[in-house]
C-alpha cells in the first residue's frame, strides 16, 4: 500500500522538494521499483536507476550522523552568525540531510543523538531544522 | 623487459603567491623544467595530459595548453577527478604508452587560487547553502567529527601528522611554509570548521608541477639519466557526496591501494616512505588505515613514537605535503616520491627503494595510488 503524499508543485524534483518545505512538510523520494528512500532530490533512484518514484512524508524523527561548527563564514550571509553549527542527520526512513541543530549545547558530542524536526522561517524560506530529544541511541 | 613505465623527468615552479602568472604560464614553466630534467627535447613529446586548474575551470584546457606549447599531441586532454587526477593521468599515460598510442607523455598541473579565485574551495553547496553549508573544509570537518566520535585518539594522530609534515616542510627550501609546528601551537590555533583547526588544513597556493612519463625502453633509447620506475597504480572512487555515503570514515582508497599493491607485487610492509595527500590531517589518517599501514590505534602509537619522521618506521610527506610544501592539489607528492627514489630529498630516507603516493579529490570522492621504485 502506497504512503505517497500529494506532490507539491514544481518542474524538477528539487523544486518539488522546496515547495513542500514551504508548506512546512519534509518529504523524501521513494522508489516504486526497489523501495529505496533518498534525498537530496533527483530524477532517478541512485540504487536501481528507475525514474519511477513517489514523494513520502518524513516522520521528522532522526539521528545525528555528524556535525560541525563553522568559525569562519565562507558564505558572507553568515558573517554575523559565527560560530554556527551544521549537522548531517539520518531520517528514520533512511535519507540523510544537511540541517542545523537548534539549541545545540556547548561542548557535547551529539553524534548518535536523537533529534526531531522543527521548521523555522529563515533565509526567506521554511528551513527544516532539528532539536535534540532526550534519548541517545549510543553509537549512532 | 623495458615495457614498464618510468618517470623520466620532473619539474616545478616556486610555490606560494605568484602574481601576474596565468596557469598556462605556470604549466609551461613546470613542463620546460621536466623536459630539461629528463634530458629530452620538446619534439620527443607526443602526449600531454593536464589537470584543470581549480582557479579557472574551462573547456578544452588541454588544447589551450598544447597550443601555447606549440604541440600537436597524438594523445592529449584533461582528465578530471579533482586532486586524484594527477596520479590517474600518470596511470593513463602508462597504459596509453603500453597500448602504442604515444611514447612520451607530459603530465602537468598548475593552479593559482592564491592570487586568483578560491571559489572552488569556499563555495556554498546548492540547496543546503541556506543552512550555512559551504566550503571544502566543512565537508572534511563532517568526516573528521565522525572519526573523532569513533576513535578517542584522533586528536593525537591528527596533531602528529601535522607536526611531521611541517617538520619536513621546514627542511625543504622550496616549501611555502617553513615554520615547524609544536603541540602547544597546534592546540592553541583557532578552529576553522570545528573539529578542524588551522593547522589541520592545507595551504592555499599558486604553482605548478609536471612529470615526463615514458617506457623504460624509451628512456634507455633517449639516454634519460635518472628514470624512476612506476611499479604499480590503482584507483577507487567513492563518488557520492557525504549526504549519500553510507560510512563517512571509509572511502575506496582501500581498493585503490590493493590494485596498486597487486600490480607491483608488493605489500604495505615493503614500503619505505609515503607521500600521502594531506589536504586535511583526517585524510592522511584515513588513507594510511585504508592502505593497510595499521589500525587507528597502531598508527597513533607509531606517530607518537616519531614514526612519521625521515628516520621513522613510515616516513611521511618528506617535502612537507599540502600542509607545508604547497597546497597545490597533488602532483608535488609524486615529485617528492621521485626525489626519494633518486636519493635527492631534503629529508632523504636512508636506503629508500619503494615509495607509495596517494592523490584524492573532492571531499574524498576520488582516490588514486602510485607506487614508485628504483
Amino acid at each position: 500500500m502506497s504512503r505517497a503524499v500529494a506532490q507539491a508543485p514544481g518542474e524538477t524534483p528539487q523544486e518539488v522538494y522546496r515547495a513542500a518545505l514551504q508548506e512546512r512538510r519534509l518529504t523524501f523520494q521513494h522508489c516504486r521499483q526497489c523501495g529505496n528512500n533518498w534525498l537530496p532530490a533527483r530524477t532517478e533512484c541512485p540504487r536501481c536507476w528507475s525514474d519511477d518514484h513517489e514523494w513520502r512524508a518524513a516522520s521528522g524523527e532522526a539521528t545525528v550522523h555528524s556535525w560541525v561548527v563553522f568559525h569562519v563564514a565562507f558564505d558572507p550571509r553568515f558573517r554575523d552568525r559565527v560560530p554556527y553549527n551544521v549537522a548531517l542527520v539520518d531520517l528514520d526512513e533512511g535519507p540523510r540531510l544537511i540541517t542545523n541543530i537548534v539549541d545545540l549545547p556547548d561542548g557535547t558530542d551529539v553524534v548518535g543523538r536523537r533529534v526531531t524536526l522543527v521548521f523555522q522561517e529563515d533565509m526567506d524560506r521554511q528551513l527544516p531544522r532539528f532539536r535534540l530529544t532526550g534519548d541517545a541511541t549510543g553509537s549512532g | 623487459m623495458g615495457a614498464r613505465a618510468v618517470i623520466a623527468g620532473i619539474g616545478q615552479t616556486a610555490f606560494g603567491k605568484l602574481p601576474g602568472r596565468s596557469t598556462i604560464s605556470l604549466n609551461m614553466e613546470a613542463c620546460r623544467k621536466a623536459v630539461a630534467d629528463a634530458g629530452i627535447g620538446k619534439d620527443a613529446v607526443d602526449g600531454l595530459l593536464v589537470k584543470v586548474p581549480t582557479s579557472r575551470v574551462e573547456m578544452m584546457y588541454g588544447q589551450t595548453l598544447a597550443e601555447a606549447m606549440g604541440l600537436e599531441p597524438r594523445f592529449g586532454g584533461v582528465f578530471d577527478q579533482g586532486g586524484a587526477s594527477n596520479i590517474s593521468m600518470i596511470a593513463i599515460a602508462a597504459m596509453a604508452i603500453e597500448a602504442g598510442q604515444c611514447e612520451v607523455v607530459l603530465v602537468s598541473l598548475a593552479d593559482n587560487p592564491k592570487t586568483g579565485t578560491r571559489q572552488a574551495y569556499e563555495k556554498p553547496w546548492g540547496d543546503a547553502a541556506d543552512f550555512g553549508w559551504s566550503s571544502v573544509v566543512a565537508g572534511y570537518a563532517m568526516i573528521a567529527r565522525r572519526y573523532f566520535h569513533e576513535f578517542s585518539g584522533a586528536e593525537d594522530l591528527f596533531r602528529e601528522i601535522a607536526i611531521a609534515c611541517r617538520a619536513h616542510g621546514a627542511a625543504n627550501p622550496n616549501a611555502q611554509l617553513r615554520m615547524p609546528l609544536d603541540a602547544g601551537t597546534y592546540a592553541a590555533a583557532p578552529w576553522v570548521v570545528e573539529p578542524l583547526r588551522r593547522d589541520d588544513c592545507c595551504l592555499i597556493s599558486d604553482g605548478a608541477a609536471a612529470v615526463v612519463v615514458m617506457s623504460e625502453r624509451k628512456a634507455r633509447e633517449l639516454g634519460v639519466a635518472a628514470p624512476v620506475p612506476v611499479l604499480g597504480f590503482g584507483q577507487g572512487n567513492s563518488s557520492s557526496d557525504v549526504t549519500l555515503r553510507g560510512d563517512l570514515t571509509r572511502t575506496r582508497a582501500d581498493v585503490s591501494a590493493q590494485t596498486a599493491f597487486r600490480m607491483a607485487g608488493l605489500k604495505p610492509a615493503d614500503i619505505d616512505c609515503a607521500q600521502i595527500y594531506d589536504c586535511f590531517t583526517v585524510t592522511v589518517a584515513m588513507t594510511l588505515e585504508s592502505y593497510g599501514f595499521g589500525s587507528r590505534e597502531a598508527l597513533t602509537e607509531m606517530a607518537l613514537g616519531g614514526g612519521f619522521g625521515a628516520d621513522g618506521k613510515l616516513p611521511l610527506n618528506t617535502a612537507g605535503g599540502l600542509l607545508s610544501e604547497t597546497g597545490m592539489p597533488g602532483l608535488q607528492l609524486v615529485l617528492e616520491g621521485v626525489r626519494q627514489m633518486r636519493g635527492q630529498s631534503t629529508s632523504q630516507v636512508k636506503g629508500a627503494a619503494k615509495c607509495i603516493v596517494s592523490n584524492q579529490g573532492g571531499i574524498m570522492h576520488t582516490h588514486s595510488t602510485l607506487i614508485l621504485g628504483q
